[in-house]
């Protein structure tokens, strides 16, 4: 899988924000905001292919978690953004 | 060439023309200004010309009863514009953001130049944090209140409300009034682009308040988070500048000080007088 290299995260307002601009004359734009756990993962991993194992280890690189729990949130991770349409 | 003057936003604007424009250009009166030395932005009006070879197309979209479509060139941009009546051809092209140029092909129409001019002013001031955003506006006490929402949800007639039942209470815009962070202030002023309403005001205030409107059977203010202030203040910029990475990064960083600098809310209302005193109160959930 990889991020779609057609999003970019900007920081707006203290938040890191993708934007979805698709359609014309909605009410409201569709955008995605990124905590800071996702902000990493992103930078660590857009640009290249990578499976769900690639984001436990990046988890793990960073944060001081037992590998279960990192292959969880891993796995959520991966879900959220798959759903959002960020990770092909 | 007869050059004209204008002083829109606080931008020295000089438009010059083999013609005389300001026969076409009515809401532009109340902006008419004295030669300045060095015009912030140069728009050379022309019949007949040659465009600047087209390198590829960006988008398209209907605007404003045309099919609006955006090509990059070169060196730069072009926008061009087919009128769905009568199909007529016109345009306009820039490099960088002080220099643009407009082609009007056989028919120069009020509507057609303003409509340019309005493209044009929004390209030029893009990376001096300024923004068109499309709403109605109106004053009270020297501050500006900002009401966005898609066509037909009740801006004017919300703004209307104000006017009618709070003292002191005007209309500054009634469609595109433009936003400029100036020194940690946010500031909004009035312009000749102003639809239907025909508010063509040339004044500027502090702004208080943005608030996205939706119809409901009752009056609820919300305050809304930095999420949500940039999901509804988005769809109210001009579409063409979400299309180009460097254009969007422009329209970010100023709506990331807007949204940081003033407080947004999201207004569910009926049309009446109770809906304008709550937006004024601000008196939210």
């Amino acid at each position: 899988m990889n991020i779609k290299s057609c999003y970019k995260v900007r920081t707006i307002a203290g938040q890191n924000i993708v934007i979805d601009y698709g359609k014309l004359n909605v009410s409201m734009t569709k955008v995605m905001a990124l905590n800071n756990t996702s902000l990493y993962l992103w930078n660590k991993l857009s640009g290249s292919e990578f499976e769900l194992e690639d984001v436990t280890d990046a988890l793990l690189s960073e944060y001081d978690v037992e590998r279960a729990i990192a292959e969880e949130d891993a796995l959520k991770w991966v879900s959220l953004m798959k759903d959002a349409g960020l990770i092909l | 060439m007869i050059s004209r003057y204008f002083k829109i936003a606080g931008y020295c604007v000089s438009i010059s023309a083999e013609f005389d424009i300001a026969q076409y250009l009515p809401s532009f009166v109340p902006f008419v200004s004295k030669e300045c030395d060095a015009a912030d932005i140069n728009i050379k009006v022309l019949k007949y010309g040659s465009a600047p070879q087209i390198v590829s197309k960006v988008n398209s979209y209907d605007w404003f009863e045309s099919e609006a479509t955006l090509y990059s060139t070169e060196t730069g941009f072009l926008w061009e514009r087919v009128d769905v009546i009568n199909s007529s051809h016109s345009s306009v092209f820039w490099n960088g953001t002080s220099e643009f140029t407009l082609l009007m092909g056989d028919i120069v129409a009020t509507h057609i130049l303003t409509h340019l001019l309005l493209i044009a002013f929004n390209y030029a001031t893009i990376d001096k944090k300024t923004l068109i955003l499309h709403s109605s506006v109106v004053m009270k006490d020297n501050e500006g209140y900002m009401f966005l929402g898609e066509s037909g949800t009740g801006k004017s007639t919300h703004c209307c409300l104000w006017v009618d039942n709070i003292d002191g209470a005007s209309m500054l815009n009634d469609d595109s009034p433009v936003i400029r962070v100036e020194n940690g202030n946010v500031v909004v002023y009035g312009s000749p682009w102003s639809g239907k309403g025909a508010c063509y005001i040339n004044k500027s205030v502090k702004v208080s308040g943005i608030y996205r409107l939706s119809q409901a059977a009752y009056n609820k203010l919300y305050k809304v988070n930095n999420v949500i202030a940039i999901s509804s203040l988005l769809p109210s910029c001009m579409p063409s500048l979400m299309e180009v990475e460097e254009h969007l990064d422009h329209v970010c960083g100023t709506l990331s000080d807007i949204i940081s600098l003033t407080s947004c809310f999201h207004l569910e209302c009926l049309p009446n007088a109770d809906a304008a005193r709550l937006s004024y109160s601000k008196s939210y959930a």
